[in-house]
């Protein structure tokens, strides 16, 4: 193989190159991936970049509010359920009751967090975990039902309000 | 229906419409980016199949790899071709992926279902020699990823120490080992 240096190869190894080299390079995916593609694309562009910091910031703030939702679950009752996310089987009815169950969840800390005294830093912090939460369930939603225009919409509307810069008031960023 | 793109004009080299549909995906037209992806998608599937092992990630893969495109077309100078600057994206893509999985990776099972990959390879890529693949996948990843862009993909040293973030030294290294275990694990 030409590179920018020369290397010298065994017989052996020339010809082990030369098989990987020759190894197919398409491969059609089981089903068709596009309308997935189509839903995410339909949403305005996003900038092609963006801070790393910043998406960490949303991760860890999402991955906090997570976090506290199933510490809330645990306290108002929920201790005694068994942890049924580590099984490797699901029931579906049981998926979908969890789902039901941490959605409820979510609107409750949101609710709680919508009540807490006036606090512009803190809110802006909820507002993004909550924007990010929303936006990876919305992803999952699409995942889930890839034809249903309705999830794509939402996708494509949660993602348009996690975009704009500019709305977001400068200088109030969370940094973990 | 409207058709999906106008290829009437058959004096027009396949490059060329290329070039056409890239410079409409870029002023924001799907129809154009859907032609885009329907040229390139098996090989992009391909690449992030073996870069993944795993048909549900090489899937999503696939998908982020064409959603960052249509997001990034903007910065597409053309300065090497479209399907190249798809395939270092892709690559980069999975590279980022990776390594927010590792910084999260209590968020994730770990997962290494080789037979799984290996039926999938079967499915997907049935000219391959298996033997070939099993042996490439089985690979620590370190030495397998930068092989894999070298070998597999034509990558050179410098692209892929660009890419992976290492100096040019290690980048030797690492296939130079990489190479060496895979001769062992055919040899047995």
């Amino acid at each position: 193989m030409i590179d920018d240096d020369v290397v010298m190869d065994t017989p052996e190894e020339s010809d082990l190159l030369r098989r990987l080299a020759a190894l197919p390079q398409e491969a059609e995916p089981a089903r068709d991936l596009w309308p997935e593609v189509a839903a995410r694309i339909a949403a305005p562009a996003r900038p092609a970049v963006r801070p790393p910091r910043r998406f960490l910031a949303q991760a860890a703030a999402a991955l906090l509010l997570f976090a506290s939702g199933v510490a809330a679950g645990h306290r108002w009752g929920a201790a005694e359920r068994p942890a049924r996310w580590a099984q490797p089987e699901r029931d579906p009815f049981v998926a979908a009751a969890e789902v039901q169950r941490t959605g409820t969840e979510y609107v409750a800390a949101l609710r709680s967090l919508a009540e807490c005294r006036d606090n512009s830093g803190a809110r802006e912090q909820g507002r993004e975990a909550a924007l990010s939460a929303f936006y990876g369930a919305a992803n999952e939603l699409v995942r889930l039902t890839p034809r249903d225009a309705g999830a794509g919409q939402i996708l494509a509307a949660v993602t348009d309000c996690r975009s704009p810069e500019a709305e977001r008031p400068k200088g109030r960023t969370v940094r973990f | 229906m409207e058709p999906a793109l106008d290829r009437t004009d058959t004096a027009i080299s396949e490059p060329r419409v290329s070039e056409l549909l890239v410079v409409r995906a870029r002023q924001r037209d799907p129809r154009a980016f859907e032609e885009l992806y329907r040229q390139h998608h098996r090989r992009v599937y391909a690449l992030a199949l073996r870069l993944t092992r795993d048909r549900g990630r090489a899937e999503e893969l696939t998908q982020d790899a064409f959603v960052r495109a249509w997001e990034a077309l903007a910065g597409f100078r053309g300065d090497s071709s479209f399907a190249t600057w798809l395939h270092g994206l892709t690559v980069r893509v999975f590279l980022s992926q990776a390594r927010a999985e590792k910084r999260w990776a209590e968020r994730f099972e770990a997962s290494d279902d080789r037979e799984g990959y290996l039926v999938e390879v079967r499915r997907a890529l049935p000219e391959t020699s298996l033997a070939l693949e099993r042996a490439l996948a089985g690979l620590p990843e370190g030495a397998r990823v930068p092989l894999l862009l070298y070998a597999v993909e034509g990558y050179r040293y410098h692209e892929i120490a660009g890419l992976l973030g290492v100096a040019l030294g290690t980048i030797k290294a690492q296939i130079h080992r990489a190479r060496r275990l895979l001769m062992e694990v055919l040899e047995r």
